[in-house]
């Protein structure tokens, strides 16, 4: 029995959590970390007795310690170095993995060239990356190897030219009204018109590749994918069109649609989430295009909505926001505070940001209801903020006082205010990692790209 | 019941509940044997610092599973109890942390690493030398090389 045992430890020692400690260094190392602590009597609870007791260490010990570790190079070292000497390669990692931020890890490198080894593992780098940005948005590059702290600085740098680069927009002036709505790519953006059409731009010649049209009305709003582009109209309707072929795969409309314009629409993988004039807002089934339900609370306008996984989050002329689980169309929380109607509104799971024609900017706790913050004031709009994009470090709005304006998010102070951004109101204002596309009524879409002269940028872009 | 032998030749019993916070353990109780009988040896853990496990999977035991944790992980230690239990000097908490990391006990491998993390936060280079005891091996010329490719870091 006691066989079969112990080859079922030396079997499972493997540990899915720290990747692979061998079974046979680990061995070592916790038995010969176990006969120090004896020797010396566990007991003890000062810290200086136990680091004397680590140094009393004798040399076999220190050698089976050191094997454990990841380099056979360190066995001809005989200083011991705290606990990344007693603890394997991956666990001492581990440990690193629970730090997130860079001054620590910058501290940590100048320790010792062991502790510097550590302190620039590259796992160690994706961490900190993934904890402050999220992973790369397009799924080609995740899968590629990246040196994170290149990465890092990078992104770091980009981020100075947020606030330091000046820059003028280049404009595509190519549809014949206002443009309502805009979504962008590292490849193309795609824009929705007054004069009815979708158009789709590449990114780069600034030139028209593909034109939709089906709608009878303005098109106030959309939102693509790699397969579907879904977009909602003054006509009260929304179509579903084909990405690829630009073909009408479905019209959400009849006598279960929307019956006044269709301001604002989200889709995910299971439904889409559409929101009218009308005060109501409709879920739809993305495979069929049938209604799943209704929701009904709002006594004005619904203007705008996000979503973020099984909630959707609205904003009404009637001055509230409203958070509704889309599985049960419950309506969560509501989240009271803007003087005058809302304009647009964006959700992140934590955050909700919303715009209002009161001239304020407002951030949300959205598990609580709470006011974060509340962006006014002298620096603030002048006029009704039509629309905002945010992301882990700002937000972006736009307003019909013809300004774009940059907030920190985390202290809510004005990084860059572009006056007389546009030569009229300003409908959209879209994010990514190095550029801001905006839309207005003056015809006309706008690039803000703050890439200046870093390299590597699209390895951020979607 | 299950009965675990330490390294240093003791005997616990435990309840199959406790146990089963070990996925190592789970796994061998399920697959191998049935451990009322014949206790299961664990010569890589010393008596103390399996009582300390214990501790620990006791209070454990009827916590509800958690969902992956989304968003960034921080090295905050929440738990009142948890920071109470890794009140414990260094050399116990090394110990402690890789029969966690041998017995596959996520959650003490978690806290075990976050409280070594903790102690690192905001010291100074001098101080963490000190703390864990480590010579400083670099060269004059090294630390400024070094100080020099990192100073972005302080930038920011």
């Amino acid at each position: 029995m006691f066989q079969k045992i112990n080859d079922w430890l030396q079997r499972s020692s493997h540990n899915p959590s720290t990747g692979t400690v061998s079974s046979k260094n680990f061995n070592s190392s916790i038995s010969s970390v176990s006969k120090t602590q004896n020797s010396s009597e566990l007991e003890a609870p000062v810290i200086s007795n136990i680091i004397t007791s680590i140094n009393d260490l004798s040399m076999n010990d220190t050698k089976s310690l050191i094997n454990s570790a990841k380099d056979s190079a360190y066995e001809t070292e005989i200083d011991v170095y705290g606990f990344i000497n007693i603890l394997p390669y991956e666990l001492s990692i581990n440990v690193l993995l629970q730090i997130d931020d860079i001054h620590t890890i910058n501290k940590i490198s100048q320790v010792s060239h062991k502790w510097n080894e550590l302190a620039n593992d590259n796992t160690v780098w994706h961490n900190l990356y993934e904890k402050r940005w999220g992973c790369l948005p397009d799924p080609i590059e995740r899968r590629k190897i990246h040196n994170y702290k290149y990465l890092y600085k990078q992104r770091l740098r980009l981020n100075k030219n947020w606030v330091n680069l000046d820059i003028t927009p280049k404009c595509i002036s190519g549809h014949d009204d206002s443009v309502y709505c805009v979504q962008f790519d590292k490849n193309i953006i795609v824009s929705g018109s007054r004069d009815k059409s979708i158009k789709f731009w590449d990114i780069k010649t600034m030139e028209c590749i593909k034109v939709l049209k089906y709608h009878k009305g303005s098109v106030l709003c959309l939102q693509y994918n790699d397969k579907i582009v879904v977009s909602g109209s003054s006509d009260s309707t929304l179509i579903v069109w084909d990405f690829k072929t630009g073909e009408v795969l479905k019209i959400l409309s009849g006598k279960y649609g929307h019956v006044a314009p269709v301001l604002d629409v989200r889709f995910n993988d299971k439904v889409i989430v559409s929101c009218s004039k009308d005060c109501t807002i409709k879920i739809w089934d993305l495979e069929s295009g049938n209604l799943i339900r209704t929701l009904n609370g709002h006594r004005a306008a619904v203007n705008a909505i996000h979503i973020y996984g099984d909630e959707v989050v609205s904003a009404s002329g009637d001055c509230t926001i409203k958070l509704w689980n889309i599985n049960t169309g419950e309506c969560i929380r509501e989240f009271i505070g803007h003087l005058r109607g809302l304009a647009c509104v964006q959700y992140n799971g934590d955050i909700i940001a919303s715009g209002s024609n009161d001239h304020t900017i407002k951030l949300w706790n959205a598990k609580t209801g709470q006011l974060i913050r509340t962006l006014s004031g002298d620096e603030g709009h002048k006029d009704l903020v039509r629309t905002l994009a945010f992301d882990n470090e700002r937000i972006v709005s736009g307003s019909y006082d013809q300004t774009i304006k940059i907030w920190d998010i985390k202290t809510g102070k004005l990084l860059k205010d572009f006056k007389n951004a546009h030569g009229s109101w300003v409908f959209n204002v879209q994010m990514d990692a190095s550029k801001i596309v905006s839309a207005s009524q003056d015809r006309k879409i706008a690039i803000w790209d703050f890439t200046g002269d870093i390299h590597d940028v699209d390895t951020f872009l979607k | 019941m299950v009965k675990l032998t330490s390294s240093d030749g003791q005997e616990f019993t435990i309840s199959k509940e406790v146990a089963y916070q070990s996925v190592l353990l789970k796994n061998m109780i399920e697959d191998v044997l049935d451990s009322e009988e014949n206790p299961i040896p664990l010569p890589n853990v010393s008596g103390p610092i399996l009582v300390k496990v214990i501790e620990y999977a006791t209070h454990h035991k009827d916590d509800p599973v958690k969902p992956p944790v989304e968003g960034p992980r921080t090295s905050e230690i929440v738990d009142e109890w948890d920071k109470e239990f890794m009140n414990i000097d260094q050399g116990s908490l090394y110990e402690l942390i890789l029969a966690a990391n041998y017995l596959d006990i996520k959650d003490l491998l978690d806290l075990g690493c976050k409280t070594v993390a903790n102690m690192i936060k905001g010291k100074k280079v001098e101080e963490l030398r000190k703390l864990f005891n480590i010579q400083n091996d670099f060269t004059p010329e090294e630390e400024e090389q070094i100080k020099k490719e990192n100073a972005w870091c302080e930038e920011h």
